[in-house]
């Protein structure tokens, strides 16, 4: 190649990859080969113009990743969103924690409607529910709810050797404690309601329930745990997130916070005000309930009288324990078991709990805390102490 | 000599980049300090809203069969028609995740902090 | 594109080949520390991105990325490809576009730094999907403070090494073996 034909290849070159404004420069450049030059001149002289439009397609380009990042975190944040909801039903405070959803008010609106719905059929003071018909006729239809709802208490109470009744009712109604008419029944009238009382005499089949003669049954320790039964059902047909609900104390856990599928239950300190807890359990997919001698109280002369009243004696349970707390898988059964272990006492509602295969958390009057095997409670307050620490 | 090699256009985008940096990172540690509010609830519905930690006058608030009072960073029920009390017997409330309820008048307090708190229990039985 | 010339396919194919180089020997001296997110790297192969976006345009410098990510993919498997690759893309979309707008004050220092946060970014958009927390976001200041301390030096690298090589393709030019 003569030396013309490398020029001429040359400036070919630049032809095709050079815009023409730029070659005066270049060709300045070359003759320098030492030369520093300043980044930038060299730079802009040597962007092959190829495509003029790729800083448009690659804006759009831009555009389009950011859209997708806003998406994808979006997506990922999703999981995070917590909307708490405050109600009041069944006599009591509802807590709705409700993760990871974005449509966050049908839900709250459904559950409401379940634990109405639930207290309308339930519910002792509303004459028109179920069990209302139950008391007065002694005989109602319950439909498929009635094996769920009264086969495993039916069961209760014979494990308990009748520690845990819900036939109750006729004691309860006469304290009423919790109500404007709580009072202390004589002595005749707490015989009479104790004759009435025998679990053994409440039979489902078919969806039909009976009881006997001048039976009251109660279902107030157990409403709430099985509200979160049905609460839970809600949930899964709904494919929920998580969710954390608490009707009056009665704990449902399901699903995950966030990506954490471990919720923090704390038990409350039984001598303390209302946000005041003795420790905390780290629980995923569970209930938690809780029966103590504090809830619900009613004072004369000096005496506090609490509600959980004792099948067998007529008056409100007196033994070892202050507070039993029960986690089960049904919520039905850790707050039946709660009142059943909190009226069997320390020993046998340990046993109980533990034939149930549910852990529980016992707290008695001098501060101690009994655990079934394997719970771990982490003890928050320093007033309490496990039983086995001294 | 580095002053060829940097160039004003550089310094600029440096210090954007520093200050977005800052700008994301700064929400995360303000958070943690906590800002208390409290929520007053009648029926279900959100009555008000108050910042614990900056409304530090003193006043109250009328609900449904009570009163409410707000001093020094603290709420409580001070005033209530309900049977039991339980709600006045709650007292003053002040931290994080507290609550206190009059149900028969289907009015409640609670307190929340701005940032999930990780000391905080999710439920609390009893 | 252009018409690639045997001379340009060579020098494209150095490229390719030092940037995999550059990268290997960035994950040889520098395994994942502790204390840094995942992905935090020097950004060595970087310089060689820039390198190519200014001097072969737009579509080589899209396939060096793609490739660099497929040796990643052989090297250290699909998520890390993936990372890679969107780091890559969103990197080279900005640089792209830095290039494009050519503007007088900003030399490979600010492209550097800007490239690198953008990589780093669509890597942890990546690792968002992948693991499905979004407490990865926590991440991002400390990304964006890498990726400014990477981005710059290697900028400032490519700033005072380009006239040279510059200078030596004009040279190699000049002798008229590069048509």
């Amino acid at each position: 190649m003569t030396e013309k034909d490398k020029e001429a290849a040359l400036n070919r070159y630049l032809e095709e990859h050079f815009i023409e404004e730029e070659k005066a420069g270049l060709e300045a450049e070359k003759n320098s080969v030492t030369s520093a030059k300043r980044p930038e001149t060299g730079r802009s002289r040597l962007i092959p113009y190829s495509n003029p439009k790729a800083k448009y397609y690659c804006l759009i380009g831009l555009l389009i990743v950011s859209i997708i990042a806003l998406v994808i975190v979006d997506a990922v944040r999703k999981k995070d969103l917590l909307k708490v909801n405050y109600g009041f039903s069944m006599g009591t405070v509802v807590i709705e924690n409700i993760y990871g959803e974005k449509d966050y008010q049908p839900i709250f609106d459904d559950i409401g409607g379940i634990i109405e719905e639930c207290d309308g059929r339930l519910s002792l003071t509303n004459e028109d529910s179920l069990i209302s018909v139950l008391n007065r006729t002694h005989t109602a239809d319950f439909g498929k709810e009635a094996g769920r709802l009264f086969d495993p208490l039916k069961k209760l109470y014979e494990d308990s050797d009748g520690a845990f009744d819900i036939t109750v009712g006729s004691i309860s109604a006469l304290w009423a404690i919790g109500t404007e008419n709580a009072r202390v029944p004589e002595e005749d009238e707490i015989e009479d309601g104790l004759s009435h009382i025998d679990g053994s005499l409440i039979s489902s089949a078919d969806g039909i329930v009976t009881s006997g003669e001048g039976q009251i049954t109660d279902l107030g320790a157990v409403g709430k745990g099985y509200v979160c039964d049905l609460i839970k059902d809600y949930l899964v047909e709904k494919d929920i997130h998580g969710a954390c609900i608490s009707v009056g104390g009665s704990i449902l856990l399901y699903g995950a916070h966030g990506d954490d599928p471990v919720y923090t239950v704390a038990i409350r300190d039984p001598e303390g005000e209302a946000s005041d807890t003795i420790g905390t359990l780290a629980l995923s997919d569970c209930c938690v309930s809780t029966s103590g001698n504090y809830e619900k109280t009613y004072e004369e002369y000096g005496v506090i009288y609490h509600h959980i009243m004792d099948p067998k004696t007529g008056y409100p349970v007196e033994n070892d324990l202050v507070s039993a707390t029960v986690i089960s898988d049904s919520g039905l059964l850790s707050d039946a078991l709660s009142t059943a272990c909190f009226t069997l006492g320390l020993e046998k509602g340990m046993a109980l709990a533990q034939a149930y295969g549910a852990e529980a958390v016992f707290i008695d009057h001098a501060h101690q805390i009994f655990v079934t095997p394997g719970t771990e409670l982490n003890i928050t307050n320093d007033r309490y102490r496990f039983a086995d620490a001294d | 000599m580095m002053r060829r090699f940097i160039r004003k256009g550089d310094i600029l985008i440096a210090g954007m980049l520093v200050c977005i940096a800052v700008f994301i990172w700064l929400p995360a540690v303000l958070n943690s300090s906590g800002r208390l509010t409290a929520y007053i609830y009648e029926d279900g519905i959100l009555k008000e809203s108050i910042l614990l930690s900056e409304d530090t006058a003193s006043r109250t608030i009328e609900v449904h069969g009570g009163r409410i009072l707000i001093e020094d960073g603290r709420i409580g029920y001070i005033e209530a028609d309900c049977p039991d009390r339980t709600c006045m017997r709650s007292g003053m409330l002040s931290k994080a995740g507290q609550t206190s309820a009059c149900v028969p008048n289907r009015t409640m307090i609670v307190i929340e902090n701005k940032k999930a708190d990780r000391d905080l229990p999710d439920a609390v039985t009893y | 594109m252009r018409k690639l010339s045997s001379g340009r396919i060579a020098l494209l194919g150095l490229f390719f080949a030092l940037t995999i180089v550059l990268s290997v020997i960035e994950n040889l001296l520098l395994p994942d520390f502790a204390f840094l997110p995942p992905g935090a790297k020097p950004g060595l192969s970087n310089i060689v991105v820039m390198l190519t976006a200014t001097i072969s345009g737009v579509f080589p410098t899209f396939l060096l990325i793609t490739v660099k990510s497929l040796f990643v993919l052989f090297t250290r498997g699909g998520s890390a490809f993936f990372m890679s690759l969107a780091g890559g893309l969103l990197s080279g979309f900005v640089m792209t576009v830095m290039l494009k707008a050519n503007l007088k004050n900003v030399s490979f220092a600010g492209i550097g730094m800007l490239s690198a946060v953008s990589h780093n970014f669509g890597q942890l958009l990546i690792s968002m999907l992948y693991t499905k927390t979004s407490k990865m976001i926590y991440y991002l200041p400390v990304l964006i403070l890498f990726g400014i301390v990477s981005g710059f030096l290697t900028g400032l690298v490519l700033n005072i090494v380009f006239p040279g090589i510059i200078n030596s393709l004009h040279a190699y030019r000049k002798g008229g073996k590069y048509e």
